[in-house]
């Protein structure tokens, strides 16, 4: 091999591996500079809202013998709404039904909002949007909740709100 | 469409292939062997990813690979090396598939090939993507958060996984355990993809040259030594990085993914993948012309079962014969044959090849074209040169600048030796047959055979009777006309010293080979 050929074929490598090399280290932008962010993030599982009656006589002897009971209840799950305010600027006001094709399926919610790094006042409602007297089962989202409270955002960190206890909580920072 | 993709591909193909035999020479152009580079990367992706499973903890991801990285004595490099043969299999997997394109080696009975390749190719990509997740650094992480994005856009899962990373919650053990599983079980189907991805063809090449195959690997295990592949720190869902490493080579996507619409990254991807999939039915040819299967002429077979022994692709096999004779017939199967014609210089009798190109073919073509040409010429201007058309465009008009009759071959494998034989005793001061690098032959075995029939004894063999000094074997790698050129000119002065042969009257070299039997021939 000439020492032209093993010259530049060494150039060649060293070029290469370092191609290899350098698109294995580039650093690409994600969030840029300063960035801070709002997070809410929660699951939980709607109320289910029943209507109950009782049967007349009539409407009680009309049913076959294995479905007489007095009294019947028929359901639904209930929606919410969402409203998220920050430093009386309205972020977000939506409507968060259940999972599923009916609804009736856990509720998720994970949203993000980018804001300014600093304080900020945060309002945010998650509330029930059926008026109804009764409507419950265990575990499931009280009809409303709230959350106000200030908030100290930092560059490159995120404020996360989700529900514990059956309260909205600022988890982080 | 198909043809200026092909067209562009070849250019592609052409261009790094001078590159690489200017700085390396044919012998050792690693583009010639890029698929074979790629399942050897495969096994060091293998070896490096054993030795880093034993040390990685799903409990604590990013703390067991930060450890890895910190141990200056195997893991960082073996982390590393780990990663650059990600990248090199995915350049080499990518080369692999231009050139074929580029050689319209794509459709036909290379159909499976191409789809199978398609399927390694993503699932290297899908498994480079769950490897750096694994690390849950904060490109891991990143890597991780643009999944679950477009996951959660697909209506399978109940709830988001994009909430595994919202930071309200630990991300749970049991998902790095499906990340691990997914990886691990990758390569398990990448094993099962390049089974099939060779399964068509014979003698299928899987490692490149040794000292090929441990010069690359040297080379990515020093570029691990000198430079760590960087690791960002731990993923943090509730932390915003500016930046994070990216792996442009596996990862390229990931820009896009983010910043496009779920749908749109979807529909991108399924219309790419679509597209890939398509290329060998779009590129298909009629199966004619230059394109027609082999066949064999059963009246001239002996059952000598060379042409089976021949044949890259298995297309051929010997079966019971329909007459008297006591020996089997050699049956092409059409479906895998790709008309590479390499049977053709096989067959001792002549009675194989693509229509138009079997051995008697060839003879009765330079018998009304070439030889008449060849006996008009000045004694010692008689040089013909034998060359496939795949090799470099220019070299036969420099060639015939410098005095050589041309002749083009689709492949040499497929010239059958009596063409040379022929051209020799009847006037040719001398043959030089151009061949391209063994490793580049679209025919695939085409100069192994050439090299094994003229000197080896191959059948169908050069004969004895021939001259070897009138005969000269050259490689025309692309960008390598000039040298070429003067291995012509010194053959033809080692001509000009022999003693001048006297052309031969009557010779057929079909009698020679002909069975009794055969009764009246083309
Ligand atoms: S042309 Fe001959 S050698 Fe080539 S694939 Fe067909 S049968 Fe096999
Ligand atoms: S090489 Fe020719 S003679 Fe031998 S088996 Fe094949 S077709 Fe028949």
């Amino acid at each position: 091999m000439s020492p032209w050929r093993l010259a530049l074929g060494l150039t060649l490598a060293v070029v290469l591996a370092g191609g290899v090399a350098a698109s294995s280290g580039a650093h690409v932008p994600w969030h840029g500079d300063g960035a801070s962010q709002l997070r809410l993030s929660w699951s939980a599982r709607p109320e289910r809202i029943e209507t109950c009656r009782t049967l007349s006589d009539e409407e009680f002897a009309q049913r076959p013998a294995h479905m007489r009971q007095r009294v019947v209840c028929e359901g639904t799950t209930a929606s919410y709404a969402l409203v998220l305010t920050a430093d009386g600027d309205t972020l977000d006001a939506s409507v968060i039904r259940g999972g599923g094709l009916r609804g009736d399926r856990a509720i998720f919610v994970l949203r993000e909002y980018a804001l300014s790094a600093g304080s900020h006042r945060l309002q945010l409602r998650f509330s029930r949007r059926e008026a109804v007297d009764s409507a419950t089962t265990q575990h499931a989202l009280p009809p409303e909740l709230l959350l106000d409270t200030g908030v100290v955002f930092r560059p490159g960190q995120v404020a996360l709100v989700t529900i514990a206890d059956r309260a909205l909580r600022l988890v982080a920072p | 469409m198909m043809r200026a993709l092909e067209s562009v591909a070849r250019r592609l193909t052409r261009a790094l292939d001078v590159a690489m035999h200017r700085a390396y020479g044919w012998r050792w152009n690693p583009l010639h062997l890029s698929g074979a580079l790629a399942a050897w990367l495969l096994v060091v992706l293998t070896v490096t990813g054993v030795y880093l499973l034993l040390f990685y903890r799903v409990g604590a991801p990013a703390a067991s690979v930060q450890r890895i990285a910190a141990d200056p004595w195997l893991g960082s490099w073996m982390r590393t090396l780990h990663r650059y043969a990600t990248d090199a299999f995915l350049i080499a997997a990518a080369l692999h598939a231009l050139r074929l394109l580029g050689q319209a080696r794509e459709w036909g009975p290379r159909t499976r090939a191409w789809l199978s390749g398609v399927f390694l190719f993503g699932v290297g990509l899908a498994c480079a993507w769950t490897g750096f997740v694994m690390a849950w650094d904060s490109f891991g992480m990143r890597l991780a958060v643009a999944g679950a994005r477009l996951f959660d856009a697909l209506p399978i899962l109940s709830e988001p996984v994009s909430r595994i990373f919202a930071g309200d919650r630990p991300v749970p053990d049991a998902f790095f355990f499906l990340n691990l599983f997914v990886h691990i079980a990758f390569p398990l189907a990448m094993g099962v993809g390049l089974w099939l991805h060779v399964s068509k063809v014979a003698r299928p090449v899987l490692a490149p040259p040794r000292a090929l195959k441990w010069r690359i690997t040297a080379a990515l295990f020093g570029l691990s030594v000198l430079l760590p592949a960087p690791l960002g720190p731990a993923g943090d869902p509730l932390s915003l990085p500016r930046e994070t490493p990216l792996a442009l080579t596996s990862t390229w996507w990931v820009p896009f993914a983010e910043g496009a619409a779920p749908w749109m990254v979807w529909t991108t991807v399924l219309v790419f993948t679509l597209a890939v999939l398509a290329v060998p039915f779009v590129g298909r040819r009629p199966r004619e012309g230059s394109w027609a299967p082999s066949w064999v002429d059963p009246r001239l077979c002996t059952g000598c079962d060379q042409c089976t022994q021949d044949c890259p692709w298995g297309a051929i096999q010997m079966v019971p014969r329909e007459d008297a004779r006591p020996t089997l017939v050699a049956l092409v199967n059409p479906t895998l044959c790709v008309s590479c014609g390499i049977c053709s210089g096989s067959c001792p009798p002549m009675g194989v090849g693509p229509p138009g190109r079997t051995g008697r073919d060839q003879l009765a073509e330079l018998r009304s074209d070439l030889l008449p040409r060849v006996q008009a010429l000045p004694r010692d201007g008689r040089v013909v040169v034998l060359r496939c058309e795949q090799g470099s465009s220019a070299l036969p008009r420099k060639l015939e600048a410098a005095g050589a009759m041309i002749h083009p071959l689709t492949c040499v494998g497929n010239l059958h030796s009596s063409v040379v034989e022929l051209l020799v005793r009847q006037g040719a001061a001398g043959v030089m047959v151009v061949g391209c690098p063994p490793r580049d032959c679209v025919g695939r075995e085409g100069p192994k055979w050439l090299e094994q029939r003229f000197y080896h004894d191959r059948e169908a063999e050069l004969q004895a009777r021939v001259d070897r000094a009138r005969v000269l074997v050259v490689t025309g790698a692309l960008g390598r006309d000039d040298e070429v050129l003067d291995e012509f000119g010194t053959f033809r002065r080692r001509l000009l010293a022999l003693q001048a042969l006297e052309a031969e009257a009557d010779v057929d070299l079909r009698e020679l080979c002909e069975p009794e039997t055969a009764g009246a021939l083309p």
